[in-house]
């Protein structure tokens, strides 16, 4: 067993890969993918912990036992982290499929984040009514994801919690590649005028000529990630946008829900 | 069966020459860097597509398929 240091890039698999072939735990230029060869020259599996214990599972209690809970096409159960202004924050283990309002629970809520920081924005009534399972999500534009369900307090600025998440992204990539290198601080820094209030609409401007430059130009899906959750805050909290734009920027929010910890990283 | 270009985004440091050789198929982002207009590579331009990929300073222009 090894202990990999703490970083965005280094969970990702051709990341994790080279790090144990003795290289940075930054993400490698594919094909080969590591399930062609990865470690020392081998084929190389590479799942989280929470897949390896779903398959303990199914070997020791079997497939039919397995699929008691979940649905049809997304069978078992997840692990849910819940955070943020909802009933029970932390870590719940849920049947795929069940209802997302239990777990928001009685009181109103802000918007929901979805899936984690490359994840979607749904608003307080479209999040009460979904259910956890990609067949109910996938119509909102949102998918499970990393298991994250985050909910914002009433009355605070969305737009503060996803700039401070996009500028974590920008800041902790591997740097290895120039669209993401460039472009992740050039949205983060276009979104934060956004967010200050766009009196000319430059940056809306800037955000929609950069946004097609940056996805999918990377070694790995973080520039993905990121101008997805980008894109979905534009359109989730467009209202938002527009009264940050008439009249200034909301002062700063008393707590903050989406956490930017500073990573160790390899440099 | 063509050509196409794979551009190897962490060894591109983005000093353009595709750009400049192969202007019908790949066009810089705002930061130098390579974008596809279409990876195939057509016939009249394969020899273009080779030039670009020996005179890449990283090397990070590859041809995949018969190229």
């Amino acid at each position: 067993m090894t202990v990999v240091e703490q970083d965005l890039p280094a969970g990702e698999e051709t990341a994790l890969v080279n790090w144990l072939n003795g290289g940075d735990a930054r993400p490698t230029f594919a094909p080969p993918r590591p399930s062609d060869r990865g470690v020392d020259g081998w084929p190389t599996l590479v799942d989280n912990v929470e897949t390896l214990a779903h398959v303990a599972l199914i070997a020791r209690h079997g497939a039919a036992a397995y699929r008691q809970a979940g649905e049809v096409d997304e069978p078992g159960t997840i692990l849910v982290t819940a955070r943020g202004a909802l009933a029970r924050p932390g870590i719940h283990e849920l049947a795929i499929g069940s209802p997302l309002g239990p777990l928001l629970g009685p009181e109103p809520t802000g918007a929901v984040l979805i899936g984690g920081y490359f994840g979607t924005w749904l608003s307080p009534d479209q999040a009460r009514a979904a259910d956890l399972s990609n067949r109910a999500l996938r119509p909102l534009g949102a998918s499970i994801g990393c298991g994250l369900v985050a909910a914002l307090p009433v009355g605070h600025c969305p737009l503060h919690e996803v700039d401070a998440v996009l500028a974590w992204l920008a800041a902790n990539s591997a740097g290895q590649c120039g669209a993401c290198v460039n472009g992740l601080p050039v949205l983060s820094h276009a979104f934060a005028e956004l967010a200050a209030g766009d009196r000319t609409g430059s940056a809306a401007a800037g955000l929609d000529r950069w946004t097609p430059m940056v996805a999918g130009r990377g070694a790995c899906k973080l520039p993905d990630g990121a101008v997805r959750f980008l894109a979905s805050a534009r359109v989730a909290f467009a209202d938002h946008i527009e009264t940050h734009r008439r009249s200034g920027p909301c002062p700063p929010n008393r707590t903050t829900t989406l956490p930017t910890p500073p990573l160790e990283g390899w440099r | 069966m063509s050509a196409r270009i794979v551009i190897n985004p962490i060894t591109c440091d983005g000093h353009g020459l595709c750009a400049e050789l192969l202007l019908e198929l790949i066009e810089l982002d705002d930061w130098g860097y390579p974008m596809l207009r279409s990876a195939e590579v057509p016939p009249h331009l394969e020899a273009a597509a080779r030039r670009a990929r020996s005179l890449c300073p990283t090397l990070a222009l590859l041809l995949a398929g018969n190229g």
